[in-house]
């Protein structure tokens, strides 16, 4: 129509116009043609310059389209390491084997081969497995990639393999009170593996414990030679680091290997550390004692009558080998008196002891990053004899954990750090407020290296490293009532005590004395002497180098500047 | 001429899908290649992951100890094994300097070691040769009076 149109029109003669009607529909489609055109100019134009662009201009974009798939391990649920980056817990892909029993072609066949080939499943129940009528049964989890080699060989139509995770625990027993373990579905059960389940389950990267497994292995050892030594029922043992509150080990015995946790009876996965609470006995003198000169009710050198033994309703409290004259305050904590502990505690008031106490995170249960915390057994109300008996340790129950943390607190300075089984970052602050001054944390090294210069926690000593601690014997409550000979002996140290790095804490549930400790069974025979090889491993382990005890500097910074008879 | 004129496009055409198909078949050729390589990856990391694990289970403390009480003759250090630079006496003048070239002689060290060996029964040898050197020094240093005596063990401790 259009080229119709223009040959017309050039057709004609040229001073020939048309006038009227025709012109106008000619103008008309003149026009239209003019517009047409140019849009579809324009539109050619954008294509063409799409084209260069996408061509040309834009080529360096073309090999990212085209990228490669990456290809990368991803597992359902995180490592574990310690410290050091050595590996506690990991995820590995087995193969599950499963069958549809509808394409089984002889059940019974197929159930004796499997059960000739997969060690401990019955032929019975694979066979009954096999015949019915269902399209889906499991014939077992966690093939080893040999049985899976087997399984194929004998060539069964009908078995399929399932991709699944199984976790595994490289160390075994040696963390297994820490780390924990996991269910059949990677779901964890205990310890970290269930304080981090849904974390472990979300990161890609691993989760790193304060724990150091050379630590860890070093406790164990010589907290079993001791429960073997002493025939302990058990024991526990804790290192700690007094500066940022990170344990370098922990250890509970008797235990159980996280892989196979059913194996062990369920009371070894109990931990003592955590789950435990056992009166702490003398070790709690240590907070009677930073107590009152903490108030400054007493000074090192005040002196308390300890001549005769306290009669309180139908109690009566004595010392263990008493001195029956008058103690100081130095005396009466490197004697470990009962009946000085008492008139300390009185002189301070039973209000101020439960505030100080609470201060120190014994009336709650503690907190860490384990399902298995215990709380304390604390006296309510809190009686004037409560009171009393708790100045020596005995009417109150506490976790150890509670313990060497508010000992730590005690040492390094008078700040009260949460203890944590992670490793701090080194460019975060350690979270932690203050409990005591730094006076009193000064004054209360000096006594505890003085326990272990002179007192009684003697054998846990280590010449150069300047151990402090205090020991603490307390016989077990069954049934409500104290029974002789069943005691838990322990001692809560740090070294070196003019700078204390490690808190070193190490308890025996009912060692028995034998004929090298001359029958005795209490803290300073059978736990100090743990606590010295234990000091001594962990320096060597860290490089700390030993200091001259004899040097005037040295003994300057923990001379007690009270006469002790 | 419009029968050399489609011939022309006809063998152009022709070229062109047969360029096409040949490109195709690489892409093709190359992608297998990739996914094999992906997959050959996968695999080795698996059996990386694998021999982590097992190199974490070797690497048991208890085994290790056991392992090298059996084949060696190291010891645990201990405390004494472990000094500062500072302990080290200076050398006195009247040793000869050392040669530049020849590697730095340890005259104190030779001893101690050299007697030990000797003797198939004695276990304790020193872990580095300059650890010697340092137990001699210790050694010097004036006995603790902490060490238990038989009169002062009797006492109670509790």
């Amino acid at each position: 129509m259009a080229t119709r149109l223009s040959d017309l029109v050039r057709s004609l003669p040229v001073r020939l116009r048309l006038e009227g009607t025709a012109k106008q529909s000619l103008e008309t489609a003149h026009h239209r043609l003019v517009i047409t055109g140019v849009l579809f100019a324009l539109a050619f134009t954008i294509v063409a310059l799409r084209l260069v662009d996408v061509t040309v201009l834009k080529e360096a974009d073309e090999p990212r389209l085209a990228r490669a798939p990456k290809a990368e391990l991803q597992m359902d649920r995180a490592d574990i390491v310690d410290r050091n980056g050595v590996l506690l817990a990991t995820s590995l892909a087995t193969a599950s084997l499963y069958a549809n029993p509808q394409l089984i072609i002889d059940p019974a066949d197929a159930a004796a081969k499997l059960a000739r080939t997969l060690p401990g499943i019955d032929a019975k129940e694979i066979a009954a497995k096999l015949s019915s009528d269902r399209s889906f049964v499991w014939l077992k989890r966690n093939l080893t990639p040999r049985q899976q080699y087997e399984v194929n060989r004998l060539g069964i139509p009908g078995l399929f393999f399932q991709r699944e995770e199984h976790r595994v625990y490289p160390h075994g027993v040696l963390t297994s009170h820490v780390v924990g373990f996991t269910n059949i579905d990677n779901r964890g059960l205990a310890g970290i593996e269930q304080h981090y389940d849904e974390w472990l389950l979300q990161s890609s990267e691993p989760l790193q414990l304060s724990i150091d497994i050379r630590v860890q292995h070093l406790l164990r050892e010589e907290l079993a030679a001791s429960i073997d030594e002493f025939q302990a029922i058990g024991g526990a043992a804790m290192v700690l680091d007094v500066a940022t509150g990170e344990l370098l080990g922990m250890v509970s015995l008797p235990d159980f290997d996280a892989n196979n946790p059913s194996q062990s009876p369920p009371e070894n996965r109990f931990n003592r550390n955590t789950l435990g609470v056992y009166e702490p006995g003398s070790t709690f003198k240590i907070f009677n004692t930073a107590m009152a000169l903490d108030y400054g009710v007493s000074t090192l050198a005040t002196s308390y009558d300890a001549t005769k033994p306290i009669h309180v309703s139908r109690f009566t409290i004595s010392d263990y080998k008493g001195k029956n004259r008058w103690l100081s305050v130095a005396e009466i904590f490197m004697y470990s008196s009962n009946i000085g502990s008492v008139r300390m505690m009185l002189d301070v008031g039973r209000e101020r002891q439960r505030e100080f106490l609470d201060r120190f995170g014994f009336l709650k249960a503690p907190t860490i990053e384990l399902p298995e915390v215990a709380a304390p057994l604390v006296p309510s109300p809190w009686r004037e004899v409560n009171a009393m008996t708790i100045s020596f340790g005995h009417g109150i129950s506490v976790t150890p954990l509670q313990l060497v943390a508010g000992t730590a607190a005690i040492v390094n300075g008078g700040i009260l750090r949460p203890v944590t089984l992670v490793k701090r970052r080194k460019d975060e602050p350690v979270p932690g407020e203050r409990v005591i001054s730094a006076r009193t944390s000064e004054q209360m090294r000096k006594l505890m290296r003085l326990v272990v210069e002179k007192g009684s926690g003697k054998s846990a000593n280590v010449p150069g490293y300047l151990v402090g601690g205090k020991t603490g014997t307390a016989e077990k409550i069954v049934n409500g009532r104290y029974k002789k000979d069943s005691r838990i002996s322990s001692f809560v140290g740090a070294f070196p005590m003019n700078a204390p790095r490690f808190l070193v804490y190490a308890m025996l549930d009912e060692p028995k004395g034998n004929k090298s400790t001359f029958g005795y069974a209490t803290a300073g025979w059978v736990v100090a002497p743990m606590i010295s090889r234990i000091v001594s491993r962990v320096a060597a382990l860290y490089g700390i180098a030993p200091v001259d005890e004899t040097e005037p500097a040295v003994r300057d910074q923990l001379l007690v500047n009270v006469a002790v008879r | 001429m419009i029968r050399l004129t489609t011939l022309i496009w006809v063998a152009l055409a022709s070229v062109v899908g047969f360029g096409l198909f040949q490109l195709k078949h690489k892409v093709q050729e190359l992608e297998d290649e990739l996914a094999r390589l992906n997959r050959a990856v996968l695999a080795e990391q698996q059996a990386i992951h694998v021999l982590k694990a097992e190199w974490s289970y070797i690497n048991q403390p208890q085994r290790l100890e056991a392992l090298v009480l059996r084949h060696l003759d190291l010891q645990p250090m201990t405390p004494e094994q472990l000094g500062v630079l500072a302990d080290v006496p200076m050398r006195t003048h009247e040793e000869a300097p050392i040669p530049a070239t020849a590697p730095t002689p340890r005259p104190v060290l030779s001893s101690a070691p050299a007697g030990t060996r000797q003797q198939p029964s004695a276990k304790a040898v020193p872990v580095a040769a300059h650890l010697s050197q340092v137990t001699t020094l210790a050694s010097h240093r004036p006995a603790s009076k902490n060490a238990p005596s038989g009169a002062s063990t009797l006492e109670e401790r509790r």
